[in-house]
């Protein structure tokens, strides 16, 4: 059994569809990111999960059952953790741990444990409204494992973060990872590149790609010939040939020729750099990286 | 029921933190204390303030203590008394619900009737408290200026007076369920509650069907010992309203789409 399964999902506001009939699932251990730009409905499906938003249509199950029966399995870190401004770290996780049924003989543990590995144990009484973006996104972390979840759901967990401040949250994200399994959404690429097994590509309420990073790339990546040379202006339209080459993209002294076929592209660049005489810095032939993908299919 | 606890628990924190339970019993200490004093020292007020034109002599009517308690009840606690407890309550389920918290503690084992339960046992408590403690300040002075008063009867009398503090606190608990800015529960709870009252000295039939009337039995009850008739019809039906608030707020929040952070 999966622990998510998400059949024909829609979400309508009005004649609005945010969420167009979206399947996936997943299975126990797995690290899934959800990915896609600005306004893609990443956070309305991450909505739809904890059941604060009602779908319009389609089924969410948790190992086959609905949210009311599974509450006590999902741990959630919304987007904005911001939390009681007047509670200390300490006082809110007794207030959550108490919400989700945790006896008072091993809450008291599992805080220590949990702000330990969250590294708050010297701000745990302190007020939250002095901690920084990074404490209260690490506090929003502990909270949504106080009670040992099976699933973990996170909304844009690094998003707002300074460099060191992600820096912090991927290696201890990459730590939970490891016993827990997870769902995060994320405008940024290599976050999921870095943590994921599995992505699931958005766009528009519409799910473009669902599947193992490596797969993915292996399906959707082009070949890609990089080309530098001064004058790329001058002698890059010359290189155009509709039956080999796909596109050819101009940056700086750099041109990237996508080719059709790896072998004959190969062949018709090498013999034009010698008929044109170019003076060439680099010739190289790499594979469009997930970014690319990923850019490539929201556009 | 253990959630309930837990929620109560963190009432009781926030209401410390805020200093509410501080600022909400003084207020209610300095109202009691106003209307003995002033009743008291009416006389050296007036001389004060320049006396009277010549010519013009008044009779200042005798105080009973039980007229100072009386009116302690209908001239401060239920004017200012009853602003103040609208504002402390205009923001409880508000600010909650617009900042995401409360969409966020649902996603927890939580539901929404442990939750509305929770801020109006909470407030209820504070309410009951201030009102209590107030009072005794009343009491106290007017047992000391004028004469000492029947326990008893007054309890009683506040006791009376209590069920149309719930109803107030119940009013702005649902509006804050309804409406999501807390100035516009403040503003329309005040309204329809000062409205209920100004139609108190009508004395026609439908008071009997008018929480606000409690504060007139109350007070008959302090200054007579004896109940008006209906007290307990009115009484009956205030409680069902409380009961019908809560519920309404609850439907309507579990219909409605929280916003969530």
């Amino acid at each position: 059994m999966n622990i998510l399964q998400v059949s024909h999902l829609q979400k309508n506001y009005g004649d609005h569809e945010v969420i167009k009939n979206i399947d996936f699932q997943i299975d126990y251990g797995e690290c899934v990111a959800l990915l896609g730009p600005n306004g893609a409905g990443k956070t309305t499906i991450i909505k739809m999960l904890l059941d604060i938003t009602k779908p319009t249509g389609g089924q969410i199950l948790f190992e086959g059952e609905c949210h009311d029966q599974k509450r006590q399995f999902i741990g959630y870190l919304p987007q904005h953790p911001t939390f009681y401004s007047w509670m200390t770290g300490k006082e809110l996780l007794v207030f959550m741990g108490g919400l989700s049924n945790i006896d008072k003989e091993s809450l008291e543990q599992r805080i220590n444990e949990i702000l330990d590995l969250v590294g708050l144990s010297n701000a745990e009484n302190k007020q939250i409204g002095t901690y920084s973006g990074g404490m209260k996104q690490r506090l929003g972390i502990a909270q949504a494992l106080i009670h040992q979840p099976k699933l973990l759901i996170m909304d844009e967990p690094v998003s707002a973060l300074d460099p060191i401040g992600r820096r912090d949250m991927l290696e201890l994200l990459k730590f939970i990872k490891q016993k827990s399994t997870i769902l995060f959404s994320t405008h940024i690429l290599h976050d999921a590149e870095e943590l994921c097994d599995k992505i699931l590509i958005l766009n528009q309420g519409k799910l473009l790609v669902n599947g193992y990073i490596n797969q993915v790339i292996n399906q959707n990546q082009q070949p890609v010939f990089i080309i530098q040379a001064p004058r790329v202006n001058e002698w890059a339209p010359q290189l155009v040939n509709e039956d080999i080459v796909e596109s050819i993209v101009q940056t700086g002294s750099i041109a990237k020729v996508h080719v059709k076929n790896i072998e004959q592209g190969r062949t018709w660049l090498l013999d034009n750099i010698y008929r044109l005489k170019l003076p060439i810095q680099k010739f190289e032939l790499v594979q469009e990286s997930l970014e690319e993908i990923f850019l490539r299919m929201v556009k | 029921m253990d959630h309930l606890f837990v929620l109560l628990k963190k009432e009781w924190l926030e209401a410390r933190r805020s200093y509410k339970l501080l600022w909400f019993p003084v207020v209610f200490m300095f109202l009691g204390i106003i209307q003995p004093l002033s009743s008291y020292y009416l006389p050296q007020i007036l001389q004060i303030a320049g006396g009277l034109p010549e010519g013009i002599e008044i009779t200042l009517p005798k105080f009973t203590a039980e007229d100072v308690l009386a009116s302690t009840l209908t001239n401060q606690f239920d004017q200012l008394g009853l602003i103040i407890i609208v504002i402390g309550m205009m923001g409880i389920v508000v600010s909650e619900k617009n900042n995401g918290m409360l969409a966020f503690i649902l996603t927890r084992n939580t539901r929404l009737g442990e939750y509305l339960l929770s801020k109006w046992i909470g407030q209820a408590a504070i309410v009951a408290g201030s009102v209590a403690i107030g009072f005794l300040m009343a009491i106290f002075y007017t047992s000391y200026l004028f004469k000492a008063v029947s326990l008893a009867r007054v309890a009683a009398g506040l006791g009376v007076y209590y069920i149309w503090c719930l109803f107030i606190l119940t009013f702005a608990l649902m509006l804050g369920a309804l409406l999501s800015r807390s100035s516009a529960v403040a503003v329309l709870s005040i309204f329809v509650l000062i409205l209920l009252k100004a139609t108190t000295p009508l004395g026609a039939g439908f008071q009997i069907l008018n929480p606000a009337y409690l504060t007139n039995h109350a007070v008959n009850i302090m200054i007579s010992g004896n109940a008006l008739p209906h007290l307990l019809t009115t009484v009956t039906i205030t409680l069902f309203l409380n009961v019908l608030f809560m519920f309404l707020s609850k439907y309507y929040l579990k219909r409605k789409e929280l916003p969530s952070m």
